[in-house]
């Protein structure tokens, strides 16, 4: 990876963003457990962080100060790929400034409740969230008016919403790659993001409904387990 | 003397503030026959706990210094050290787990693995202490012990494994199921003094036999000998148990135990525990530094016959003189033997050799290998090592982590003046963390800690057991100064007024570096003669404990020396320091200083409904919030707020979540401050600079 397709991408990605938050864009990064979702989040929050936008984080999962290590993790792997030379020198207290956690325990979230601490958060004007992060819900047939409900408080808040979503080896979609507890909802994403690993490599599969001249080919380079796109 | 030491249990017990501790050593030291009545913390009858001798500690429900203890269960000899659960008395957890073999992590089934109870996990970790865990509070509305077990795993990483299944919960709690012996323990009588051992109700058995099965196989990956009996089905309660104890001993293992020491259920199945899977001091291995053999490290034995080594890891000053508290890790240490301060080098005389019951005492005549006893008339700081013969050994010193807040106190009156200095003195030797200190300017006396509530604390002592009046001021932050970019110097000092002259020049540049102090001579052709260069780092040493613009000490500076000049006469080591600090305060201003304040790591746990308010009083403190743990009955918001930010929060807190809410505070950075408050404060040093020159 270098500075200019790592441009490439971030310019994709936020345009993506941009374009769609409005509607309640939502967007998916879609792979086997322990194939890098998280990371790829991550990846994704940092460049909007990089622009100064503000990031929720909402992990279902993780306890805060594994959220937080993952972001050091993450953003360090950047750095010493692009070497600096594309991070901006501030771009610790801007995570600090721009950036917020929020952890729910086992079967604790709910869109109630996390309307209510959104809302907590707007109305007191602590934090407005531009990009939202949702890591470790399960897509399936009970969460189904779960996610249909995020998609109308996203376009209340016109903000953008990344999901992580776990595919089974032994459940891909003939149709799509995708899995198949993923097709009821299909409709309600604009982007997705798809891990294929490979016998010599990781590719990634970007499907939009946004339409770019150029869309580069994507893998993820399992060292750094960042996204890098194919000169 | 074998069988001795193998009957001997160090240890302590932590936790998370309000988790149970010192209710739970109440009825330990009840259940040991050491206290005839049970008292609890802030109890109706006004007595408070055992444990919390002080009067400040009952009143205020909180357990400030660690008393410690011995009672005795089952033949079994056993040290407990009672620690503080809030932040600012931590320099007293880190001095229990020092000088302990073992721990008991107590968690409260409501409120799981909290924020403090990370923190103490942590210090436990430091010292290698391997620990059982206790859940206690199992009969509180939404206690949930399976659910805390498995945040032990996720949250503190241990391999916790159940070695006890509620009877019932909440109100209906009853008694546990011990997986070990397949039995349901019940505890009866007016105080739960007599357990009755059943069998296992019928409709927990299949559940008890799958805890069971995960117990045996967790075990079985400490012991070969559980392995192999666990694939004939032939476990045997004494082969469970020594896998479960090795398992412990390496830390690779936490058996997990139930109860409710406020209701008196499990606490003598804990004690059990304690005896059979917590080590004996000769399993862990102490070290001390051999100061006579290039600081090697050389490994204690616990042996009787062998040179006495002991660690003085705590000072209490009583109405009869200092006491202080000890540790032998090796010999014996006997009534009227003569020792060895290995700091001081001094030799001192045992007098009376004590064990302490909380604020009783007892006299023994000697502290046998691995105890812990208390010595009447010792002159030494907390953390000294003594020794049998004069050998330079010293135990590792302990981890001392620097103030951040500092008071400035006065005494009303000559009386109180008199008293306030015995008082400083007593705690600065007992507390490595209080410190005090004296501005020359406004004569003031400036106490500095780890926090509001423990400078507080000492205040209060102050008036109410020395019986002195003090003036309190503001609490001070400790602020720092550093600069944010390079800057140039070229500084003559030239001085000719009579007598003989003083002349240097010292050129170079300062710039900003992540080290608190760097100084790098880079001179070459002798510019500045070699026996003047250690007189300059000393000058500009000097300069960072006074900043020539805020007055604040300062840190982060890198002094790069390249060129100068000296007088073949009137150069001197004086004459260098002092262009050295000219040509600091030269560089300094032009390097664009700024002040850096404290920044806390506050966690706030609070019920759900209050979270909206706790955010937003963290927001009006200039508070970032870093995220929010929402873990259904309770959740934790973690920020970072300035310290200054901070003072009289507790009052705030409680009035916005109806005191449902609490928060624990620990240093986490230094951060430069905004222009604004930097501009107040430099409006403050001018007042005051006007009001001491009045």
């Amino acid at each position: 990876m270098n500075e200019s397709n790592t441009n490439t991408l971030q310019k994709i990605l936020n345009t993506i963003i941009e374009k769609k938050k409005d509607d309640g864009g939502f967007g998916a990064v879609i792979a086997r457990a322990g194939v890098g979702k998280t990371a790829l989040l991550v990846q994704i929050a940092l460049y909007s962080l990089f622009e100064k936008k503000s990031v929720l984080h909402v992990s279902l999962k993780e306890p805060i100060n594994k959220v937080c290590l993952w972001y050091d993790e993450v953003l360090t792997r950047i750095e010493r790929v692009l070497k600096q030379s594309n991070v901006p020198s501030d771009i610790w207290d801007t995570i600090l400034m721009h950036r917020m956690i929020m952890t729910f325990g086992e079967n604790q979230f709910n869109t109630n409740t996390f309307r209510e601490r959104l809302f907590d958060l707007t109305e007191q004007d602590i934090f407005y969230p531009q990009l939202i992060i949702v890591d470790g819900l399960m897509v399936d047939k009970e969460n189904i008016a779960m996610f249909e409900e995020l998609k109308k408080l996203a376009k209340e808040l016109s903000v953008f919403i990344w999901f992580s979503i776990r595919s089974h080896r032994h459940e891909v979609s003939q149709i799509s790659h995708f899995p198949p507890s993923l097709i009821p909802v299909t409709d309600l994403f604009d982007v997705t993001l798809q891990v294929i690993p490979k016998a010599d490599k990781i590719d990634i599969e970007l499907t939009s409904q946004i339409h770019f001249e150029c869309t580069p080919d994507l893998l993820l380079n399992p060292e750094t387990m960042l996204i890098q796109s194919v000169n | 003397m074998k069988d001795n030491i193998n009957k001997l249990r160090n240890i302590g017990i932590s936790a998370h503030i309000d988790a149970g501790k010192t209710t739970l050593t109440e009825r330990i030291l009840f259940y040991t026959k050491r206290i005839h009545t049970i008292h609890d913390v802030k109890g109706k009858d006004g007595v408070g706990a055992t444990m919390d001798f002080m009067e400040l500690e009952k009143e205020r429900g909180i357990t400030i210094t660690s008393a410690a203890t011995y009672c005795k269960w089952n033949q079994y000899s056993i040290n407990i050290i009672d620690t503080p659960g809030h932040v600012d008395f931590t320099i007293e957890v880190e001095r229990a787990l020092r000088v302990l073999d073992g721990g008991i992590l107590v968690l409260c089934a409501v409120g799981g693995v909290q924020s403090q109870s990370i923190t103490v996990d942590q210090q436990m970790s430091r010292y290698h202490v391997p620990c059982i865990a206790f859940i206690n509070k199992c009969d509180r509305n939404g206690a949930n012990p399976l659910r805390v077990k498995d945040q032990l795993s996720h949250k503190l990483g241990h391999n916790a494994v159940m070695l006890q299944l509620p009877i019932g919960l909440e109100g209906h709690f009853k008694g546990v199921v011990d997986l070990v012996s397949m039995k349901a323990i019940y505890f009866e009588g007016d105080n739960g003094e007599k357990q009755k051992i059943s069998e296992i109700p019928e409709d927990l058995m299949s559940t008890a036999l799958e805890y069971r099965e995960t117990l045996i196989d967790e075990a079985a990956m400490f012991s070969d000998d559980l392995t192999e009996a666990a694939l004939e089905d032939q476990v045997t309660e004494e082969l469970l148990i020594k896998g479960i104890r090795n398992g412990t001993l390496s830390k690779k293992l936490t058996p997990v135990l139930l109860g409710s020491a406020y209701k008196n259920v499990g606490v003598q199945s804990l004690l059990d525990a304690v005896t059979q899977l917590l080590p004996n001091p000769s399993e862990i291995q102490n070290h001390a530094i051999d100061y006579d053999n290039n600081d090697r490290e050389i490994l204690l034995e616990s042996s009787p016959d062998k040179p006495m080594v002991a660690l003085a890891f705590k000072l209490e000053d009583g109405p009869y003189g200092q006491l202080t508290y000890i540790r032998v890790y090796q010999g014996e240490l006997n009534k009227s033997d003569v020792i060895y301060n290995s700091r001081t080098g001094k030799k001192v005389k045992v007098g009376r050799v004590i064990r302490m019951h909380a604020d009783q005492m007892e006299d023994i005549s000697k502290i046998t290998t691995g105890s812990i006893g208390a010595l009447f008339g010792i002159d030494c700081a907390s953390g000294d090592t003594f020794t049998s013969e004069k050998v330079q050994l010293s135990m590792l010193s302990m981890f001392v982590p620097d103030p951040v807040i500092s008071l400035s106190i006065k005494a009303k009156d000559n009386k109180s003046e008199i008293q306030v200095s015995k008082a400083l003195t007593r705690f600065t030797k007992e507390d490595p963390t209080f410190k005090v200190t004296s501005n020359t300017e406004t004569s003031e006396t400036l106490i500095s800690g780890m926090g509001e509530l423990h400078l507080e604390v000492y205040v209060e002592r102050i008036r109410r057991e020395y019986n002195a009046d003090v003036i309190v001021g503001k609490p001070l932050v400790a602020y720092r100064e550093t600069i944010t970019k390079r800057a140039d110097f070229n500084y003559t000092h030239k001085k000719q007024t009579g007598g003989a002259g003083q002349f240097g020049r010292v050129a170079g540049f300062i710039e900003p570096i992540e080290e608190p102090f760097l100084f790098t001579n880079k001179i070459v052709g002798g510019s500045i003669p070699t026996q003047y260069i250690s007189s300059c780092e000393k000058g500009f040493q000097y300069c960072m404990d006074k900043s020539p613009v805020y007055e604040f000490p300062i840190t982060g500076v890198h002094v790069i020396i390249n060129d100068g000049a000296s007088h073949s006469v009137d150069s001197s080591e004086m004459a260098f320091r002092a262009a050295a600090i000219g040509a600091f305060h030269e560089g300094y201003k032009r390097a664009k200083p700024t002040i850096l304040e404290p920044v806390m790591k506050v966690v706030v746990e609070t019920p759900p409904e209050f979270q909206g308010a706790v955010m937003s009083s963290l927001n009006q403190r200039r508070g970032m919030i870093v995220g929010s743990q929402d873990q259904g009955t309770y959740c934790s918001i973690e920020s970072r707020v300035p310290l200054a930010e901070m003072f009289g929060y507790s009052t705030v807190l409680r009035s916005s979540t109806q005191g449902k809410a609490q928060f624990t505070m620990e240093f986490d950075s230094y951060k430069p401050v905004p222009a604004s408050i930097s501009e107040q404060l430099k409006k403050d040093l001018e007042l005051s600079k006007k009001k001491s020159k009045e």
